[in-house]
């Protein structure tokens, strides 16, 4: 049996455990945290290491052997003169000019008719909505490559081949990018609209001034991806493509592993030099991924 | 000003009647209240109203023109919603002018009407904050400006205080009750708080599970409730109901346990010894009266303030008494009640108030 007067055991104050577990320190062990940090360094590294093989190939000067065994990851003798011949070598400017005004279109377009497509979608009602949904998400699981062949006899028909229209036009508007943005349309509260709708103000307009600036986290990341996917797309502009000076970055940097014999500190600094746009992209797209855009719209 | 009429409205919803063959008329300039429990259709009739929701079947007329396929925005009303539904991206002065902006007003036009509601709301000090930077009480009160730039003809409010404390709600009740008396507009207001009816509304609708169960004023609804929902809806602490069989003993007595009964001396002359009836009487009717038979045992006392209210029960039924002097007892302590015959409401079998007209 319990004694009365044996004390009760002390607790801890509710505040200092959620301190605790917010901000990761105090009673954590040191140990617990350094194995937390190393595993995340672990991956860090998985996904930085490709990268930085590349960077360090493409420092790497024509006397050094990068095959050698066991490999050398930091250059002997560092250099940058591989970066100036990837723009002797080609026009690569020109393919620089043509990657983005092909990305750009197709971002642009994107942005529109995705969201555009998906406003219907998540808000408004009308016969077959869910299957015409189900339909475009279907489309999802097809691969570009079973597509490529039709794709290329209808450019060729309409006269699109060889042309930054036809190459674009099958990146202008994705099922990835309706689904997407009809989510985010999906997570805005009703209010909003039925406000702006008793308010009078038309489908169109509530979708340009409510909508789409309520969907900024959603429209970088399509932004993102838009971009990634045609910045980095190889296959599609190889196919439709015949015009050297209409060639776009990977068309481009493939060109310099044949003209050069396959130099590799060549195709690294192509590489290097193709992927820096996308960076910059992501990095200017990063301050729109934040939450709570919706902060102050409805309580509840 | 502009009147409102209901006709047969009706909503389904897939296999849910949220509101069945309602009909109403609302007076022009007057102020009325959808009161009821959850469910119970109340902002869906209010939503049919604004056009933003379509009606399954009958008509919904404005100033007696058919408005029933009129869409929202040509209907002429502005709606105040609960969650303030203000665009989290924009000011409260932008807030105020979208829609004006939208539907091509001129500039001068639309700073003469954001200037008088922000004049009205007094929302000189936050036009330049957004949503996220407004209290809960400010952002009320930009949402109601918003309607008020549209100079409706009906306002439409769905639980606009809803998501505020208990202060600013008072607060904000006094002002949308000044609106209506400076504005004088048709203003239909949804609420499940039974004293934001009672203090607003010129008529109360009580609404459950889809009908209308009583429209009244305020003093009608409480005073003289037509069935049992409405006596135990209205009027917090609840309603004091005592089911029973009426018996005759030298006079009319409910009999509530084999030692207690309450004298029905003013019962009306429609109530006969062996009807099966229900006796209802408002706890601040009670109070205490030490040579009274009825006594209550004592389980909870609860202080509001003004009122002490003590929760117990008298024989088998549950009873609460409201007091603004208090009683002279503790939890688990037996008091005796007593309570004036005439304050007593009559409900028969079916819940249905029995015609206090004619009087024993």
């Amino acid at each position: 049996m319990q004694s009365d007067d044996k004390p009760l055991p002390r607790m801890r104050p509710p505040t200092a455990g959620f301190a605790n577990r917010r901000y990761g320190g105090g009673f954590a062990p040191a140990g617990q945290v350094l194995l937390r940090y190393a595993a995340l360094i672990a991956v860090a590294l998985v996904f930085i290491g490709p990268f930085a093989w590349l960077l360090s190939t493409a420092m790497k000067s024509g006397s050094e052997n990068i095959f050698q065994y066991p490999p050398q990851f930091l250059p002997q003798q560092p250099t940058f003169q591989n970066f100036g011949r990837v723009f002797q070598a080609l026009p690569f400017l020109s393919y620089f000019v043509n990657s983005a005004f092909v990305a750009a279109m197709a971002v642009s377009c994107n942005l529109v008719f995705c969201s555009l497509a998906a406003y219907p979608l998540a808000r408004m009602s009308f016969a077959g909505k869910n299957p015409i949904f189900l339909v475009l998400i279907s489309t999802m699981m097809l691969p570009f490559q079973l597509l490529m062949i039709p794709l290329y006899s209808i450019a060729v028909a309409l006269g699109l081949n060889n042309s930054f229209l036809g190459l674009m036009i099958p990146h202008a508007c994705t099922a990835f990018g309706i689904f997407l943005m009809r989510q985010a349309f999906l997570t805005i509260p009703h209010q909003l609209e039925e406000s702006a709708r008793v308010e009078g103000v038309s489908r169109l307009r509530i979708w340009w001034h409510v909508m789409l600036p309520l969907s900024k986290p959603a429209l970088a990341t399509l932004a993102v991806f838009t971009f990634v996917g045609v910045w980095g797309d190889f296959l599609w502009p190889l196919v439709i493509m015949d015009d050297q000076a209409k060639f776009t970055l990977p068309l481009g940097v493939n060109k310099l592993s044949g003209a050069f014999g396959k130099d590799w500190r060549l195709v690294a600094a192509g590489a290097i030099l193709s992927i820096i746009p996308t960076i910059a992209v992501f990095l200017f797209a990063q301050r729109f991924f934040i939450s709570g855009a919706l902060k102050g719209a409805v309580k509840g | 000003m502009t009147s409102i009429s209901l006709k047969g409205v009706t909503k389904i919803f897939g296999s849910k009647c949220a509101v069945r063959e309602t009909d109403l008329e609302i007076e022009s300039g007057e102020f009325i209240v959808f009161v009821g429990p959850s469910g119970c259709g109340k902002s869906t009739l209010l939503r049919m109203i604004s056009g933003l929701e379509e009606a399954t079947g009958g008509s919904i007329l404005f100033d007696q023109i058919d408005m029933t396929a009129t869409p929202a925005s040509k209907r002429g009303v502005a709606m105040v919603f609960q969650a303030y539904a203000l665009y989290p991206h924009m000011t409260a002065a932008r807030n105020l002018s979208f829609g004006l902006r939208m539907t091509g007003h001129s500039k001068e036009e639309i700073a003469r009407r954001v200037g008088r509601a922000v004049k009205i709301l007094r929302l000189d000090d936050y036009l330049n904050r957004k949503p996220a930077q407004l209290s809960g009480g400010q952002c009320q009160r930009v949402a109601i400006g918003r309607a008020l730039v549209q100079q409706p003809k009906v306002f439409l409010f769905d639980e606009p205080l809803s998501n505020l404390d208990a202060g600013l709600r008072g607060s904000m009740r006094v002002e949308i009750a000044a609106l209506h008396r400076e504005l004088g507009n048709t203003m239909v207001y949804v609420t499940h708080d039974q004293l934001e009816a009672m203090t607003l509304a010129d008529r109360i609708v009580v609404l459950n599970d889809g009908r209308i169960e009583q429209i009244g004023t305020p003093h009608e609804i409480y005073h003289q409730p037509k069935n049992i929902f409405v006596a135990e809806f209205m009027g917090a602490p609840r309603i004091n109901m005592l089911p029973g069989v009426a018996v005759e003993e030298g006079g009319l007595f409910l009999p509530l346990d084999p030692e207690q009964k309450i004298p029905l001396a003013a019962a009306p002359s429609a109530v006969k010894a062996g009807d099966r009836i229900s006796v209802g009487i408002r706890p601040e009717d009670v109070s205490g009266s030490p040579d009274s038979a009825l006594e209550m045992r004592v389980d909870f006392i609860e202080q509001t303030g003004a009122m002490t209210h003590y929760f117990g029960r008298v024989g088998r039924h549950e009873f609460r008494v409201a007091s603004s002097e208090g009683l002279p007892c503790r939890p688990g302590e037996r008091i005796h009640l007593g309570f004036a015959a005439e304050r007593l409401h009559y409900f028969d079998g079916k819940g249905q108030r029995i015609s206090p007209e004619t009087q024993r």
